[in-house]
């Protein structure tokens, strides 16, 4: 049966309020879940203009819906096949690194179509904008990042980089109402993870006790015993300060740092039938490659793995991609893809003189959140 | 059929827990009345017995969020309607009442309000809708 195509009345609306956007000069190159709300934003923003051939995307295998990826595909936006890429022996970030490697350099040897007078490098953890930090600016072309994630943000913001980037990621808003939406998703496939397993965990631990990591425990901690570790005292709930101390005394533990929180050499004090969680992004949380080797090479990021008496749930992969169309319900998740779509309307209204790491438009940002909140 | 009331939003703010029956019912009957009623959208409570409701429409159940949504449709409203079966009136619509008082919409209670601080600011929804707590009262029980 054939799909109707998601709409985002958010993403709608920002762009109305610029009646003269056009994009028929744009060409945006970046990293992006491969996802229908993704698909959504780049349809409406065809509708000012944007060309598809003109859009290139690599995407995350984790966050990579095969079908989405598909539907881009049949649209005529370039999706780089790496996209879909997994390999269970390698840790993502080797590959990904890789692949974005691969990827800029395919497209920095296609010439611009012609017409073109604006890049947007649209990015989701940095490595697209430090890939592209050599870029020559010519006085024909405009370039403009976007980053949408702190963990990029934390990888450029020493950098000098030749071009302006919007500053998505530290918006306030999305500070603010993003976490709660990533919560309610953790928790809801956390729950639906945990009732196909033989094992009911008794005792959880939440390594992280950041935006993410705090809404977690606030729901998990009604069902079932929790605690919260931080390494930064007044975010934990724990007094000890050594993490391979207490990790025996738990049958569940859900990573929310986005770094590597039990490394390898730490998953000896782990107990036997411990299920493992990640709430953050990559497979970096627990060294999960680690885990993976031990066991045949398969071709799923979304498998739950029992490796030596572990359980390591999506392969160690966030637990809120889990090979769907949408990690996040729509109506909610629009206020980020409401923000990136600010962030290129910004994109193609700034003086290209500008440098640095420049914060979101106020204006938009505030609208965007006085609608979103109208929506719910 | 719907009388002219075309470009009135309101809010009904009251006790989801103990009179959420006559919220809906008075929804309803507003937006016979050709008002877009904004808040509340939903009809059931998923959790009738925990301190904060949520509705079975509500696509999150986080209390801050939720209650940032009301303040936004408040915004958004010409006035306010305050549900207060037997002039109970909880926190959280004593809360949207000082927020629609500053806001500066006007606001109507389905009865009276004995607050002193409360009262000078709220009007009788009956005084522009007369018949309005017969109707509602025949259709809907309290509690």
């Amino acid at each position: 049966m054939e799909q109707t195509a998601l709409i985002l009345p958010l993403v709608e609306y920002i762009l109305s309020t610029d009646p003269n956007l056009n994009l028929s000069s744009v060409k945006i190159v970046g990293v992006q879940h491969i996802l229908e709300t993704t698909h959504a934003m780049f349809r409406s923003l065809f509708e000012r203009g944007l060309k598809p051939e003109n859009v290139s995307l690599i995407g995350k295998c984790y966050s990579t819906n095969q079908d989405v990826y598909h539907e881009m595909l049949s649209d005529g936006i370039t999706v780089c096949p790496s996209s879909l890429d997994y390999h269970s022996h390698e840790s993502f970030d080797f590959q990904f690194k890789e692949n974005i490697s691969n990827f800029i350099e395919e497209e920095m040897k296609k010439p611009l179509n012609l017409g073109i007078s604006s890049l947007i490098i649209l990015d989701d953890g940095g490595k697209c904008l430090e890939s592209m930090s050599d870029l020559p600016i010519t006085q024909n072309l405009k370039i403009v990042g976007i980053e949408q994630t702190t963990s990029g943000y934390d990888l450029i913001k020493n950098k000098i980089l030749p071009y302006p980037v919007i500053n998505v990621a530290r918006s306030p808003v999305k500070l603010e109402y993003e976490s709660p939406l990533i919560a309610q998703a953790a928790i809801e496939r956390i729950d639906k993870a945990l009732a196909m397993l033989s094992t009911k965990p008794k005792k959880c631990l939440i390594i992280g006790g950041g935006a993410i990591g705090k809404a977690i425990y606030h729901k998990l901690n009604s069902y079932i015993q929790t605690d919260i570790f931080d390494t930064n005292k007044q975010f934990s709930s724990l007094s000890q300060e050594n993490l391979p101390d207490i990790l025996p005394k738990y049958d569940c533990i859900i990573g929310c740092t986005g770094r590597t929180t039990i490394p390898k050499h730490q998953h000896k004090h782990l107990s036997p039938n411990t299920v493992l969680i990640s709430a953050s992004s990559s497979d970096r949380e627990f060294e999960a490659v680690h885990l993976r080797r031990q066991i045949s090479p398969n071709s799923d990021c979304h498998s739950n793995l029992k490796i030596n008496g572990l359980y390591l749930l999506n392969s160690g992969f966030p637990i809120n991609f889990d090979g769907e169309r949408e990690n996040i319900i729509p109506e909610l998740i629009q206020l980020t893809i409401a923000l990136i779509t600010a962030g290129i309307i910004q994109s193609v209204q700034i003086d290209q003189k500008k440098h640095g790491i420049l914060p979101l438009n106020v204006y938009l940002e505030t609208m965007i959140l006085e609608q979103f909140l109208t929506l719910i | 059929m719907h009388r002219s009331n075309k470009g009135l939003s309101t809010v009904i703010s009251g006790s989801y827990r103990k009179h959420l029956n006559i919220i809906v019912q008075l929804k309803q009957w507003l937006e016979e009345e050709g008002i877009n009623v904004l808040s509340p959208s939903g009809d059931i409570a998923m959790n009738p017995d925990e301190d904060f409701v949520i509705l079975d429409t509500d696509p999150i159940d986080h209390p801050e969020l939720l209650q940032s949504s009301v303040f936004a449709k408040i915004r958004c409203s010409t006035f306010l309607v305050v549900a207060n079966p037997e002039g109970y009136l909880g926190n959280a619509a004593i809360l949207e009442i000082g927020y629609a008082i500053a806001t500066g919409i006007k606001i109507f209670s389905l009865e009276p309000i004995d607050d002193p601080n409360i009262a000078p600011y709220c009007s009788l929804l009956s005084s522009v809708f007369p018949n309005i707590n017969d109707k509602l009262y025949a259709t809907a029980s309290i509690g």
